[in-house]
């Protein structure tokens, strides 16, 4: 037999063991933060304390009553850990982005820092603990008896809370660190994480190689149904626990501790996200193989939840029932000790704190009152909750299934469930719904549930249970609404979680959130997105520094708050002194304060100072950003669609003038070949003539062939006028342009018609440009349109007396020649045509010409810079124009 | 999210269900073998998933005003 002696001495070497890490721990991360401390390593290990002595022993003695159920308690924080972790990672950015210190104080932060929420999620949290921590003082308490032999069982459990309330105190409650983590206890609870791993895996190893013959010794005669449980696998209860231990993983105040508040850095969470899963793995490897070896070798009668201890003590491994001691000692530590701080947290800064701010005296601030206040609140939270647990396991004398006590707790924080998820990813969500979901779910939690579990012993008595109350059979706890033939379990878990869900959703939608809580959900929701989390505020109230100074100090110390201050008066480029009290230092403040008493809290202390708050413009262009990004992503679909319209317009017009110009071509081509075949058939029919008629003259002859060749030589003067025109218009003839005088220009055109002029007997006159007008130009082609233009004047000239005026002038830096005869003009509408190729103008008849001069002439003038134009003089008769640049 | 619905689907009934065979797996009842087979599948693609998110970390914002999110 183990001796007391020896384990007593163990015990207490163990805790010693656990009080210098803890303490070494600490006081190096004040001093120089040790690496290895803060790898993914040790924060997955503090996750595990998920793993309480339910697990240790609890798991064994339901793997023996009830078969493989009681993998579904890991199967649950599996899925979460593996599939759902991104869900952890907005709680761990909310929680550092908002100074987060507990689960009420995310709610209730979320829901526009509400005092009652907070202190109604603290309630559940403290009922639905309770429980737990009688569950692990119970099976201390136990193991201890087993090993000891008969000793006063409620001694030992006071022993027991009593050290574990001193530890915690000790290592929770140091200092109201700004972001309440406690480096200490967490490579405390790492290290038990371990000592507990490796006493269930020592014991299943020898479970199934010492005292078996491997796993297929073991599992050769097993019955089918005590795998699978008397009522089967994978039926309503399988669901409902993975669902519950789903739930407790996010929601149980003591997971969100490590999880989040103790969260150093978010990466770490990946690692977490399949080495947690690994450590659950670890832990239930072995559970089955004992269970099966326990309830072979124990006698009939022995409790299978201390199969993990009593095995290798029938088996006279005393050494191995040390250390399996241990490890259940660990766990239900390890997980006392983060529930206390956890929860006295919660008690302390949502229920002391704001009753402290109603008695304090205003008048007389004494710095750090508040600070001590909150300490010495905290540690008397601390005993408080354990003295529950100590009363709870006395009252109810030890439920003899420790899981059915941890499912009690599991459906409790459940119902943090819906306002919690519903919150981060529901921005409709408001507090009215998570308030009235909460009590609802609470009471019905209570009702069908926690209560029922005392077996009549507190508030419903034996009768109530079976007959309902006042006998209504409608109303009884565990067939609600006539609900029967369910599983209590199930039972409790659709009534309560159902209906906390439901009214949530319902009640959020018809109510509406106000300012404060609008912006909170939309800092909340859009973790990600705004800009670094802090909720400033603008205070319609004006605040003094001294105030704020001193309200700092008395939460958070003299030197914390001059540090603090000092920070906040350098950012503003105050060299000495206070800062001022702008908003943001407002905000800065009650955001540093908040992680030590919560947000509600400071939000309220700092109103108090600084006046009633609203919410400031940038939250709300915050809150409108979303509206803002819509217009603007709209804005910018209207932009490419308008964008696009104008394109479509452009290809359309461009198609427009295609069109156009692939007419005007047909048009072109068939002009052509019109005046190419006029010539042509004259030449080819007069050339059959010659060749078929023998009996011509030679008159006639002559003459045919006189008409051939003028056929031809007009054929080839067409010819050559297209063939110019298009080079002219494709650009293709570069013109050299030389200094040419005005008057110069217009005497040599007008000599080189002179011959014409004196047949027809046209009177030229001219009115010469000033004296050496320089004018840009290519003479010969200048001189080409001179003449053309001068010709077609005389050519067309139908009146008795004929005459010609051309006019130079100088206008700025143009030159214009004008050339005007009394002909008759064009009219207006003709104008229009008439530089148009193959137009004739009316006065014009068939042999004369093919009507490409003008636009030639035009062409030429557009080569050298200038224009050809028709205009007209007030009198309404019409003159030609050509205009060029001037040299000066 | 993959890993949620195929390990949830995969471990609750009702397809489940198809897995509650008879026989055993290296002297191990075939269920037990199933369900452990498919949590340390999990793990492993868990772990697996894990590594291109490692660096995602976050600094809480020492200035009100002027930090911005990276």
């Amino acid at each position: 037999m183990l001796s007391t002696d020896i384990l007593l001495f163990a015990c207490l070497g163990y805790v010693a063991l656990l009080f210098a890490v803890a303490f070494i721990v600490d006081r190096r991360t004040r001093t120089n933060p040790m690496r290895w401390l803060q790898s993914p390593i040790v924060y997955t290990l503090s996750i595990s304390v998920y793993c309480t002595s339910w697990t240790f022993y609890g798991a064994v003695g339901s793997a023996a009553r009830n078969g493989l159920e009681f993998i579904t308690i890991y199967l649950g924080p599996t899925l979460v850990f593996v599939g759902w972790w991104w869900l952890l990672r907005k709680l761990v950015r909310i929680g550092r982005a908002h100074r987060i210190t507990s689960i009420a104080d995310l709610i209730s932060s979320r829901y526009g820092k509400s005092p009652s929420l907070a202190v109604l999620v603290t309630v559940i949290a403290v009922i639905a603990t309770t429980p737990y921590i009688a569950l692990q003082l119970q099976s201390v308490t136990r193991s201890y008896q087993v090993i000891a032999g008969e000793v006063d069982e409620v001694t030992t459990a006071f022993w027991v809370a009593a050290g574990m309330a001193l530890f915690t105190i000790l290592f929770g409650t140091r200092n109201l660190d700004a972001n309440e983590r406690h480096h200490g206890v967490v490579s405390a609870i790492a290290l038990e994480a371990i000592v507990k791993l490796l006493a269930l895996i020592a014991v299943g190893i020898f479970a199934v190689y010492g005292v078996s013959d491997g796993f297929g010794d073991i599992f050769a005669d097993v019955p089918e149904e005590f795998i699978r449980g008397t009522e089967g696998v994978f039926g309503p209860r399988w669901v409902a626990i993975t669902f519950l231990s789903a739930t407790a993983i996010i929601c149980l105040p003591r997971q969100f501790q490590v999880t989040v508040v103790e969260n150093i850095k978010e990466s770490h969470l990946t690692t977490a996200s399949w080495l947690f899963p690994l450590y659950l793995f670890g832990m239930t490897l072995f559970i089955m193989p004992i269970a099966i070896v326990g309830t072979k070798v124990m006698p009939a009668g022995a409790n299978p939840d201390l199969y993990v201890l009593t095995l290798p003590l029938a088996e006279n491994r005393h050494e191995l029932a040390l250390l399996a001691f241990l490890g259940g000692f660990s766990s239900a530590t390890s997980m006392v000790i983060v529930a206390a701080i956890a929860v006295s947290t919660m008690v302390s800064n949502h229920i002391v704190m704001p009753v402290a701010l109603r008695l304090l005296p205003g008048d007389h601030p004494v710095s750090g009152d508040v600070r001590n206040l909150l300490l010495v609140s905290r540690r008397f939270s601390i005993a408080a909750i354990l003295g529950l647990g100590f009363l709870y396991f006395q009252g109810s004398g030890g439920s003899d299934a420790l899981a059915a006590i941890g499912l009690i707790a599991f459906v409790g924080v459940a119902q943090f469930l819906p306002s919690l998820v519903g919150g981060i990813f529901w921005r409709g969500a408001t507090q009215k719904g998570a308030l009235v979901g909460l009590i609802i779910g609470f009471v019905l939690w209570a009702y069908t549930f926690f209560l029922p579990s005392f077996g009549g012993e507190l508030l419903l008595t034996q009768d109530v249970l079976k007959n309902g109350p006042w006998g209504i059979e409608l109303l009884r706890p565990q067939a609600l609404f006539g609900l029967a033939g369910m599983d209590p379990l199930v039972h409790a878990v659709f009534w309560s979680v159902g209906m906390n869900a439901m009214s949530f959703v319902l009640i959020s939608s018809l109510t509406r959130p106000n300012d404060l809580e609008r912006l909170q959900s939309t800092l909340f929701v859009d973790v990600y997105r705004s800009s670094g989390g802090g909720t400033s505020r603008t205070n319609v109230g004006t605040a003094d520094s001294e105030d704020l100074f001193v309200l700092a100090q008395r939460i958070l110390g003299t030197e914390p708050a001059r540090r603090l201050f000092d920070e906040m008066a350098a950012q503003q480029g105050t060299d000495a002194g206070l800062p001022h009290a702008t908003d943001a230092v407002i905000a800065r403040l009650e955001r540093e304060l908040a992680g030590s008493i919560g947000a509600a809290s400071a939000h309220a202390m700092v109103t108090r100072i600084a006046g009633q708050e609203s919410v400031g413009i940038t939250e709300l262009i915050d809150i409108a950003d979303e509206t803002q990004e819509l217009i603007e992503t709209s804005r910018q679909l209207a932009e490419k669609s308008a964008e696009l319209e104008h394109a479509a317009q452009q290809l359309r017009n461009a198609n427009e003038r295609l069109k156009a110009l692939d007419a005007q071509k047909d048009e072109f081509l068939s002009q052509v070949s019109h005046e190419l075949r006029t010539p042509m058939t004259s030449i080819r029919s007069f050339s059959d003539i010659l060749v078929s008629d023998d009996n011509l003259s030679s008159d006639e002859r002559d003459r045919f062939v006189a008409i051939i060749q003028n056929e031809s030589l007009r054929l080839t003067r067409l010819l050559d006028e297209l063939l110019d025109m298009s080079r002219l218009e494709a650009g293709t003839v570069s013109l050299e342009l030389e200094r040419i005088e005005v008057n110069q220009a217009v005497t040599g055109a007008i000599d080189a018609v002179s011959g014409m002029t004196r047949n027809k007997n046209v009177g030229v006159r001219v009115a010469p440009a000033a004296e050496g007008t320089l004018i840009r130009a290519n003479d010969d082609r200048l001189r080409q349109v001179l003449i053309n233009i001068l010709s077609n004047a005389v050519k067309y000239n139908t009146a008795a007396m004929p005459t010609i005026r051309i006019v130079s002038t100088v206008k700025n830096d143009k030159v214009w020649i004008d050339i005007v005869d009394n002909g008759g003009g064009v009219t207006r509408a003709e104008s229009s045509m008439i530089f148009e190729k193959f137009a004739r103008g009316a006065r014009a008849d068939r042999d004369q010409g093919a009507g490409l001069g003008l636009p030639i002439s035009r062409a030429i003038m557009r080569a050298m810079n200038g224009d050809l134009t028709i205009e007209f003089a007030r009198d309404g008769t019409s003159f030609f124009r050509l205009s060029l640049g001037r040299v000066k | 999210m993959v890993l949620l619905i195929v390990g949830a689907s995969l471990l609750m009934p009702p397809v489940a269900g198809i897995f509650l065979l008879d026989g055993t797996v290296f002297g191990i009842p075939f269920l037990i073998f199933y369900i452990f087979a498919v949590w340390l599948a999990l793990i492993i693609g868990a772990a697996i998933l894990a590594k291109p998110l490692g660096r995602m970390d976050y600094r809480p914002q020492r200035n009100v005003s002027s930090d911005t999110d990276h």
